[in-house]
């Protein structure tokens, strides 16, 4: 039971920042989500302080705001102090890491939080925390917390599909239809910020983006279609965590970089797939 | 034990934090010059990624060897960093992919596997592998004197280095198309500084870890930025900065248990760089906020002369005050303070509610109606705008009309004496 | 021609980006009914007064008014068709997702589309010769194909004003002959269209009326009467150096761009 419950813990976090992901590769904007998922750091402390867990959807809400505030904050440095936007993003990210890493090894050992989860997060904790559902069925509440964010995920991206679509492929076009380019942005980033958080404890700050980016591109090589990339990319990352858990446990290591290590093989293995196929393409053609 | 063994031991002690303190100062020195560049180059984010991909090759070196030898260490993180940069430019050739999901990828995956390899030594229970987590946060009190001595030395090469290629570099960072016509070797040129940078990166993950590595690059090279327009400058602001931020970083962490360097040091580095940041000579934010108020009272104290011009027959009458107070143009103005400013630089005078403007007053005054003038006309020639739109557009400019723009403007308009409106333009 | 009412005004028109003014001051009042070009050398602001124009950037001050009404309140009489090199044609859309775009702008987001929906894109496709290519990937387009597809996209929002930037920039010889019969077409059936164009030879013969911009606007009015050397020295000429000149102390020096 405890490898379907890590498992499925996993894979709620795989598809998660895979619908985010995704947007985030079609609007150039990874670095943007790698700056989020340090930045939320101080936050995700401060809930912890809060409320003593993670499982409080409320808090971790909460939490997310410092994700949206080094959006701003980023902002802030371009457009007001001038600052090129690379530094921006390294300045603001670091900084706001910086501070949640300090909290934690002041304040953590009160508040159960270990710095070096921060980084890649303890997924095999996630069958400490049972709950049951109904009579009979457990999950972890990690779980839980994953599967209403999935939701909320959900809904955001069919109801907003097209606002998203238009704002995302023509921002122009989707300015002079009326749509507001600012609304939807923060709709995403919000979107990026608590998938970020709610995360946190499977697979830590800097591993999350391996999931934010990694299976959103492979199915970006395999795909022409945004919405079979949005269910590919889901798709590719569960089967990621799969192999992945199953690596840790024959590794005896951790089940994030494992299934990071997945990701990275597999978008190997598919760019030179492509680069194969595209090569015979045009021997085929020249012929 | 005696007291003289006890301070002695205390000496040592204090011998040793001092050599260490020293040490990460140079190392976060070092970084700060070779990220300027890295700045310059708007890397920024590769940075971030060499940073984080320094860690499989720092732990494949200690799978190896099985020791902790920082030359080992060095050797490993330079090969998988150069590895990482190798695979970010590799992907972007061939792929559809845009860099930002190329540099997140890379990061953490390559982050990925040195977590996996770090926690597979941290579970076989190899008591070694202790100095190894010092390597996500840093830990300046980890490194021994040897070693310190040892990243010192290859920290001031890099400095060294930077400074003999300095002009390949500038030249690069500027306008590297430039420097290929040039005939500079740019690819060589690019690769030495990657390794430079990969170098840099390798002995800076020991001060401050690999998760804020990017900062110590960063953060100094653009607070510098905002202190000076000069690279020279720059690279010695970045440099210190650096090293200022090194030395308190590994200070306080040297005060507490569980006190990582890295997360200290950042803040450092960040609470200077804002200082520069804010105070900037010509770029920080309050030089410009100032130059903003500057401008604010030029403009009011030109609009106020131009009024006084205009009630004064060209300065030669004088203007009743209340008058001037209720010009039109002149609504919502502090006109007595702005009269008080003027009257201390001598251009007018103010007797019994009389306003007087002085010889220097009239010339001023003349300027700036000529310079509304002159641009009013030049709009009309060469612009389609409607008349009633002229006079606004010159109040705006008028004030913003330097002695060479004037001049370039009377030539261009041909000495002219009469505006649009047929009024003379004063000289 | 110009006995027709005013289409499209301009007031006191200010756009800045940073503290760089894109347009700067710029008054007009175009009839409608007529193929319009807009032109000026590169960063004479086009794009911006197309955008402007459209509600997608923010003027710093002033405004414009189209069908002498707000744009929010007029936005589903216009068709836009931005800059094609601004996309990302490895998006992964086909022909067909694009040129639906075109209804969402009429449907709103959260509206499914219709059978109507689906025949005016299919008309759309088949007005610039793309219906045979709807289920493609934009990415296997070539320039002249992607520029007709944006053409379809606008067509396929059925305005009655038609906002296109350089649509002639990178096609092929076919597709420009393509674009010019549908703008006559178009012009025919009492459309009106403003075109950003790059290419000096062509614009006497393609457009009705002129506005020539270079951050200000140098002149309005019907091609015959603006079209002379005078106002096209004035525009492409050196004689406006001294306009980059001011603009650049106020970049540097933080002066506001309008006085009060």
């Amino acid at each position: 039971m405890n490898d379907f419950y890590v498992i499925l813990t996993a894979s709620l976090v795989a598809i998660n920042c895979a619908l985010m992901g995704s947007f985030l590769v079609m609007r150039k904007m990874v670095m943007i989500g790698d700056a989020i998922s340090h930045a939320v750091l101080p936050g995700i402390f401060i809930a912890y302080m809060v409320s003593g867990v993670t499982t409080n959807l409320v808090v971790l809400a909460g939490a997310a705001l410092s994700g949206i505030l080094a959006t701003v904050l980023i902002e802030w440095f371009t457009k007001k102090v001038r600052l090129q936007n690379d530094a921006s993003i390294g300045i603001s990210y670091t900084l706001l890491f910086a501070l949640g890493v300090i909290l934690i090894s002041r304040y953590g050992q009160k508040v159960d939080l270990d710095q070096e989860c921060v980084l890649y997060g303890d997924i095999e904790l996630t069958v400490l925390n049972i709950r049951e559902i109904f009579s009979g069925f457990y999950l972890p509440s990690q779980s839980v917390v994953l599967m209403a964010v999935l939701a909320i995920l959900l809904l955001a991206v069919i109801l907003g599909y097209k606002g998203l679509l238009l704002t995302t492929f023509d921002p122009a076009f989707a300015a002079s239809a009326g749509v507001s380019i600012g609304v939807w942005h923060y709709v995403l980033m919000s979107g990026v910020s608590l998938t970020t958080v709610v995360s946190f404890d499977s697979v830590g700050a800097i591993l999350v983006i391996s999931f934010l980016a990694g299976p959103p591109a492979i199915a970006y090589l395999l795909t022409e279609r945004l919405k079979t990339l949005l269910f590919l990319a889901s798709g590719i990352g569960v089967i990621c965590s799969i192999l992945g858990y199953y690596l840790a446990k024959a590794w005896d290591a951790s089940v994030a970089g494992s299934i990071s290590i997945v990701i990275g093989v597999s978008f190997v293995l598919v760019f030179f797939a492509v680069q194969l196929a595209k090569r015979k393409q045009s021997v085929i053609s020249l012929e | 034990m005696s007291f003289g063994a006890e301070f002695i031991d205390y000496l040592n002690y204090n011998y040793t934090l001092l050599i260490v303190t020293l040490g990460t100062g140079i190392l976060c020195l070092a970084s700060g010059v070779v990220g300027t560049f890295t700045f310059l180059r708007k890397r920024a984010l590769i940075g971030d990624v060499i940073s984080h991909a320094v860690l499989p090759g720092v732990t494949i070196a200690f799978m190896l060897t099985g020791v902790k030898d920082p030359l080992y260490f060095i050797l490993g993180a330079l090969a998988s960093g150069l590895v990482a940069v190798w695979v970010v430019d590799m992907v972007q050739k061939h792929s559809k992919l845009k860099p930002d999901t190329i540099l997140a990828l890379t990061l953490s995956v390559f982050f990925g596997v040195g977590i996996v390899l770090l926690t597979r030594i941290q579970r076989s229970g190899n008591a070694a592998q202790s100095g190894l987590d010092s390597f996500l946060f840093g830990k300046a009190a980890s490194m021994n004197v040897l070693d310190v001595q040892l990243f010192g030395a290859i920290a001031l090469i890099n400095v060294v280095c930077i400074f003999i290629f300095l002009r390949g570099f500038t030249l690069l960072s500027f306008d590297e198309q430039y420097a290929k016509g040039l005939g500079f070797k740019t690819g060589w040129l690019k690769t030495f500084l990657s390794v430079l940078t990969v170098l840099t990166v390798a002995i800076g993950v020991q001060a401050v870890g690999v998760v804020l590595m990017a900062a110590l690059l960063i953060t100094p090279a653009a607070g510098a930025r905002f202190l000076t327009n000069s690279i020279r400058k720059m690279l010695l602001f970045s440099g210190l900065i650096g090293a200022i931020s090194g030395i308190v970083g590994a200070v306080i962490s040297s005060t507490g248990t569980g006190m990582p360097t890295g997360p200290w040091v950042v803040v450092c580095l960040s609470v200077l760089a804002f200082i520069g940041i804010l105070f900037g000579k010509e770029k920080g934010l309050i030089a410009r906020i100032r130059l903003r108020n500057q401008n604010k009272t030029k403009i009011n104290n030109e609009n106020v002369l131009k009024a006084l011009y205009k009630m004064s027959d060209d300065g030669q009458s004088s203007v009743n005050l209340n008058d001037l107070k209720k010009h039109d143009s002149l609504e919502s103005l502090p006109v007595q303070t702005i009269l008080n400013g003027l009257r201390k630089d001598d251009l007018l005078e103010l007797v019994k509610g009389q306003v007087v403007l002085t010889e220097q007053g009239r010339i001023a005054s003349r300027e700036i109606v000529r310079k509304h003038r002159l641009w009013e006309l030049y709009l009309s020639k060469y612009f389609q705008l409607k008349a009633d739109h002229l006079h606004d557009d010159a109040e705006g400019i008028e004030h913003v009309i330097t002695p060479e723009i004037e001049r370039h403007l009377t030539q261009l308009l041909e000495y002219p004496d009469k505006d649009p409106h047929e009024s003379e333009i004063p000289y | 021609m110009s006995k027709e009412p005013t289409l499209i005004e301009a007031h006191n028109l200010t756009v800045v980006y940073g503290r760089k003014p894109a347009l700067w001051n710029v008054d007009f009042e175009i009839p409608g009914k007529q193929v319009i070009g807009i032109m000026g050398p590169n960063g004479s602001g086009k794009s911006t007064l197309l955008k402007s124009i459209m509600g997608v950037v923010e003027p710093t001050s002033g405004f414009t008014k189209v069908y002498d009404q707000d744009i929010d309140d007029v936005r589903d009489r216009i068709s836009y068709v931005p800059q094609r090199q601004d996309i990302d044609w490895d998006f992964p859309a086909s022909v067909w997702d694009v040129v639906s775009m075109g209804r969402f702008a009429q449907r709103g987001l959260f509206k499914r589309l219709n059978k109507e929906d689906q025949d005016i894109i299919a008309q759309s496709l088949d007005k610039v010769g793309m219906l045979s290519f709807s289920k493609r990937q934009i990415s296997q387009l070539s320039g002249g194909q992607q520029q007709r597809v944006f053409l379809a996209r606008a067509l396929a929002q059925q305005g009655e004003l038609f906002l296109m930037d350089e649509p002639f920039a990178g096609v092929d010889i076919s597709t420009e002959e393509m674009i010019i019969d549908l703008l006559k077409e178009m012009k025919e059936e009492g459309k009106t269209l403003v075109i950003v164009h790059h290419d000096l030879h062509t614009a006497q013969s393609y457009f009705d009326w002129l506005v020539l911009l270079n951050t200000r606007l140098v002149a309005s009015g019907p091609v015959s009467e603006v079209f002379n050397d005078k106002t096209l020295s004035d525009t492409y000429g050196g004689k406006l150096t001294t306009m980059s000149k001011i603009t650049q102390v106020l970049e540097n020096k933080e002066f506001p761009i309008r006085h009060k």
